[in-house]
């Protein structure tokens, strides 16, 4: 029962939903709706797991005084604070979001700006032209790059226009292609899961 | 050691070159957008009252790109007298959310209820979506406040998907999939997607298939959205800097390849020396 149970509820539900997409019967279209809702709730259900995971994790490194113990103090503290702020005065309050729009974002936005730093650094030394492939792909890139942004116009106005014609053209026809492959992995991976022959979602173990 | 001081000089020129443009604007042509064009006709074209809904999905990480454009849109919405309903599948989106409802108050006299609703924050990314699509009352029975929406006048005009004018998304992820695929496909309600520039080439397809009206892509595509309502904005200030970035990013990549085939060539290190360099 432990490994049919998830597996009948795999092929019910996938097979409602799969039919509430293709036919037009409010009746199965209503049972349709109502399994993707529930599916809400469990992913609610997983970011609150997410939540206790992180705070246990942080905690033993806390106990255990483990290497960057200190952090971990730091991210309970910040943890447990906005966690109670956002339950005992609700997340509109106008504390809860002075906190997230004057700490928050400006640490969060600054933090992910740094990547900028590390995207130079590496177009200096990981950019090499080792063959004509490579080539290609420089010379697409660096077209692709001006035309994006106002310098390219400045320079030519075909350097837009040729980007233009490499989104919209070769890589249009790549992406279409990639994601029709892709979906139909998808289906078959789907159908398997339905009829319960994929089954590494339970244990991460086929059998 | 040298190492590092190379790579020290790389990012004071660029903190530099991206510093200047800011202080003392360079005024560059934006060039032409087309799928931001679309955007913009199909917005402008809406009649006044009409109901959109904003998928902001919109978070620090990724706000330099998506929230001017969204800004730019809302204020489109704004000033066409368009009714606004805002709804976010990431945690963060419900902040920028209410930035948009302060605008909307303090600027153009919006009255929360009757103009624009805020949305709550639902787990699930494109499930929450689909559930949002398929029976948008069902879905959604209060507001972000925990008001009972059925208490506002916006609501009252809301009984499917079917009654909303437009949809947009302001993502770094895959939202302009979930609307072609749940929106578009099932209930044929025109859809725009805001993107980072990243995910344009894989957007772009759904505009060129029809299954988005409009796209508006990374900074580019705010900053024109910005002067096609003529409120040059966060992007527009933003998009010299990015040139000039951009064309640091290019140098760079050909001059690192200079001192590469320069080693190769005098031999010095060959390919290991190469190697070790990079």
């Amino acid at each position: 029962m432990k490994r049919q149970g998830p597996v009948l509820v795999a092929f019910v539900t996938g097979v409602i939903v799969l039919a509430g997409y293709f036919f037009n019967s409010q009746t199965v279209v209503d049972m349709s709706t109502q399994i993707v809702r529930w599916q809400n709730i469990v992913a609610a259900f997983a970011l609150a797991l997410g939540g206790v995971n992180m705070f246990r994790l942080h905690g033993k490194n806390i106990i255990g005084r483990k290497k960057n113990w200190v952090y971990s103090c730091i991210f309970m503290v910040a943890f447990v604070s906005y966690f109670v702020l956002g339950v005992a005065k609700s997340t509109t309050s106008a504390e809860y979001q002075y906190i997230w729009q004057n700490l928050y974002q400006p640490a969060a936005s600054t933090m992910y700006s740094f990547t900028l730093f590390y995207m130079t650094s590496a177009c200096w030394r990981a950019f090499r032209i080792r063959n004509w492939q490579a080539a290609v792909l420089m010379v697409t890139g660096a077209v692709v790059l001006l035309g994006q942004v106002g310098i390219g116009a400045a320079i030519s106005e075909a350097i837009p226009a040729v980007s233009a014609w490499i989104i919209d053209t070769p890589n249009a026809a790549a992406i279409r292609a990639i994601t029709i492959g892709g979906s139909l992995g998808m289906v078959v991976m789907s159908i398997r899961v339905i009829l319960g022959l994929e089954r590494t979602y339970m244990a991460g173990r086929q059998d | 050691m040298q190492q590092l001081k190379q790579t020290h000089i790389i990012w004071i020129v660029l903190t530099v070159a991206v510093l200047l443009p800011l202080i003392f604007p360079l005024k560059l042509p934006l060039g032409p957008s087309p799928e931001g064009e679309a955007a913009y006709s199909f917005i402008d074209n809406l009649p006044q009252g009409s109901i959109s809904i904003m998928v902001l999905e919109t978070a620090p990480s990724n706000e330099g790109e998506l929230w001017p454009m969204a800004l730019a849109v809302a204020r489109h919405h704004m000033e066409k007298q368009h009714r606004i309903i805002m709804a976010t599948f990431v945690p963060d989106g419900t902040m920028y959310a209410e930035k948009i409802r302060a605008l909307a108050e303090s600027d153009y006299g919006y009255v929360y209820g009757k103009d624009l609703v805020i949305l709550p924050y639902r787990a699930g990314g494109e499930t929450a979506l689909a559930s949002m699509a398929d029976n948008i009352r069902a879905a959604y029975q209060q507001d972000h406040y925990g008001t009972p929406l059925t208490d506002y006048p916006l609501w009252a005009d809301v009984k499917s998907i079917k009654d909303i004018s437009v949809i947009s998304c302001y993502t770094a992820g895959d939202d302009h999939l979930w609307l072609a695929r749940h929106v578009w496909a099932k209930y044929q309600v025109p859809c725009i997607s805001g993107n980072i520039a990243l995910s344009t080439p894989e957007a772009i397809v759904y505009f060129k298939n029809g299954q988005l009206v409009g796209l508006i892509s990374g900074v580019k595509g705010a900053a024109f959205y910005e002067q096609k309502i003529n409120m040059p904005g966060l992007a527009t200030q933003s998009m010299d800097a990015q040139s000039i970035g951009h064309l640091y990013l290019l140098l760079l990549m050909i001059g690192g390849n200079i001192v590469y085939w320069k080693q190769k060539k005098d031999g010095k290190n060959g390919k290991q020396g190469a190697k070790k360099n990079v």
